[in-house]
């Protein structure tokens, strides 16, 4: 059963022409999936086929324990986003309701490897020195 | 994207409900920064940045 409508998926198709560069979405799940595992699987392999920028890979947060570590991954279903680097971008949950909104704008953002942030903001950001750990909890909707 | 030391996760609360107990949320969005400095609600781009500014001890 697919995760995206037709319409939905030639909606972000169109989106994502924008898309400049190519991004990696990088997954952690379990062999044993969990629900919300398999539902945010099914979603991120739908999303990175409509797009030849885009593509996907699958890693086992037990199997593969130490590029999680190396990822600071410590939750599943896990969804991160490459772009010339590892921008610290992070969904922990099925990326469904208004969460994929965030996920297809963060991919374009990945893909011009530019976050679209007014100079003012950047300028404020740049005075960051130390690491900084945002966590944003959400609802589902 | 626009800071190497900043990490940002999106958490469902819901699939991950030891969160919300743990930062004491009451509302969506609720977002914490270095596990101590919580801000509710939505913020602009800039209200965001200064939070983290604050964070860190900065001005």
């Amino acid at each position: 059963m697919g995760a995206l409508k037709e319409k939905d998926k030639e909606k972000v198709a169109n989106i994502f022409k924008g898309i400049e560069k190519d991004v990696r979405i990088v997954m952690f799940t379990q062999e044993m999936e969990c629900p919300h595992c398999e539902m945010t699987r099914t979603i991120l392999e739908e999303v990175s086929g409509l797009s030849e920028k885009l593509s996907l890979e699958v890693h086992d947060f037990v199997a593969e324990a130490d590029l999680a570590k190396k990822y600071g991954v410590d939750k599943i279903p896990a969804t991160t986003l490459f772009g010339d680097r590892d921008y610290g971008i992070r969904f922990y949950g099925a990326p469904a309701g208004y969460e994929f909104n965030v996920l297809i704008e963060d991919i374009m953002d990945a893909g011009k490897r530019n976050p679209g942030l007014s100079e003012e903001v950047m300028t404020e950001l740049a005075k960051v020195d130390r690491p900084v750990h945002m966590q944003v909890l959400i609802s589902p909707t | 994207m626009a800071s190497d030391y900043i990490t940002a996760d999106m958490v469902e609360s819901s699939e991950f409900s030891f969160l919300v107990v743990k930062y004491n949320v009451h509302g969506v969005p609720h977002t914490v920064i270095n596990e101590e400095h919580s801000i509710v609600g939505a913020q602009s781009e800039m209200g965001f940045a200064h939070a983290i500014i604050k964070a860190i001890g900065k001005k």
